[in-house]
């Protein structure tokens, strides 16, 4: 069941676009230095949290106030000191997201318990007109999801934009409630700088659960 | 700021089940932000200066053409559009102005305001395909260019801009694996194609949208402000 034409089409598109980024700025280097699944990290950060400034890379630079599933005030960077694994998700999402979920329950589950014992999980909501805080412990509760270690975050507009590009996620409304997204997952070092991107569901969890474990 | 009309707008890419999207009546800024405009902001606002901004949010190259923090030099004209601006640093400048930046249904609907086969629609495509295929030298300042039918100068033939969803784009453009495996990355389902696949030159925008990430820094890549109607 494949489309040729409109493979065809965005292969076309995606050439187009290299040779004007080329044209527009000869070689470029790119922005940050994250790695992808199966690479390796470099950030190296072991200040104490809190008691330094936050790396210039850290997603936590973003700042702002979230609502938690328990309706409570949160920042980001209250997880600060913990390795953490991030995705963008919505609750309403029939197909993709419960398996992506799932994904991280799985690698969390892979951890050993001093890893897990310090890794947090952040959920965080495309759609906060749908995924009010009640509903995101609703959600929390129906996949079993501790509270202590994952967070479940609403916020405006604005700011899931903001994080979404941060983060490197694509998500287009596409009406009805529905979200077209990029499916990623992102490991974040204790200060909040990425460490790992994977994407795609059912991706091999064990280099996850290897950097984790490290960071 | 010219008062946009708003209506009805066909998505270039729409995925399975998205066929319009109604756009309200906006107001857009007649010309891009220029250098001049740029410093007053970054005068006032200290973490928009180079050294102070942080690298998750605009990349090395930011305001690179700058001769120095606060000085524009040589080759940053204040008349012409500035570049090298992120997407974060031109949110940023339009929110100080109580704006924003323009959907991407919005930048659309004001750069071609004809409906598709119109021929003045043709004419506006032919005149964007022109623009892409020529090298580009020193931008022009913006008070010289022609405005276009909404009074819009500098929409095509200047600078690539930003919009607030740009990373809404050509959505899965960068997964080229058979359908099974691109339907494992995205919820929902991949984009179906364009609406209109001879629009060559509306595909090429899309194309560079996607390829886009908020902090990058190009030398031609600037933005305008909107703002919604009340």
């Amino acid at each position: 069941m494949r489309d040729e034409g409109f493979l065809g089409r965005v292969a076309i598109a995606g050439l187009a676009a290299a040779l004007i980024l080329w044209g527009a700025t000869g070689s470029r280097s790119h922005a940050g230095d994250v790695e992808h699944a199966g690479g390796h990290e470099h950030h190296e950060h072991k200040e104490v949290p809190g008691s330094a400034p936050l790396p210039d890379r850290s997603v936590y630079q973003l700042g702002g106030t979230w609502i938690d599933q328990r309706g409570r005030p949160f920042r980001l960077d209250q997880l600060r000191g913990h390795p953490v694994a991030a995705l963008l998700f919505y609750g309403t999402c029939k197909q993709a997201c419960p398996i992506l979920v799932h994904d991280v329950q799985r690698l969390d589950e892979m951890l050993d318990p001093a890893a897990r014992e310090r890794t947090r999980y952040l959920l965080v909501t495309f759609d906060p007109t749908r995924d009010t805080p009640e509903r995101l412990a609703a959600y929390a509760r129906d996949h079993k999801l501790d509270p202590a270690r994952w967070t479940l975050l609403h916020g405006s507009p604005e700011q899931v934009r903001e994080l979404a590009m941060v983060l490197g996620v694509k998500y287009r409304p596409t009406g009805g409630g529905e979200f077209n997204h990029t499916m990623r997952i992102t490991l974040l070092d204790r200060d909040g700088v990425a460490a790992l991107h994977v994407d795609g569901l059912r991706q091999p969890l064990d280099s996850l659960a290897r950097t984790l474990s490290r960071l | 700021m010219a008062r946009i009309a708003g209506g009805v707008y066909r998505p270039f890419y729409p995925v399975e089940g998205e066929k319009t999207a109604r756009v309200a009546p906006f107001d857009l800024d007649v010309a891009a932000v220029t250098n001049g405009k740029f410093l007053a902001f970054v005068r006032e606002n200290s973490r928009w200066r180079r050294p102070r901004v942080s690298r998750l949010l605009a990349e090395e190259a930011y305001l690179s053409d700058w001769r120095g923090d606060l000085d524009l030099g040589p080759k940053a004209d204040p008349q012409r559009p500035v570049t090298f601006v992120s997407w974060f640093a031109a949110q940023a400048y339009c929110r100080s102005l109580g704006k924003r930046l323009p959907m991407e249904a919005e930048w659309e609907m004001a750069a071609n305001p004809y409906p598709a086969g119109d021929p003045r629609s043709r004419a506006v495509t032919e005149e964007i395909l022109r623009f892409y295929s020529r090298p580009r030298g020193e931008l022009p300042r913006v008070g010289v260019l022609a405005p276009n039918a909404l009074g819009l100068r500098g929409m095509h033939g200047v600078i690539w801009e930003w919009v607030e969803d740009f990373n809404a784009s050509l959505v899965s453009a960068d997964s080229r694996q058979e359908r099974d495996r691109e339907r494992e990355r995205f919820c929902g389902g991949a984009a179906v194609g364009a609406k209109d696949v001879k629009d060559y030159a509306t595909f090429m925008r899309f194309a560079f949208r996607g390829s886009l990430e908020a902090s990058y820094a190009l030398h031609h890549l600037g933005f305008r402000c909107a703002r919604s109607v009340p």
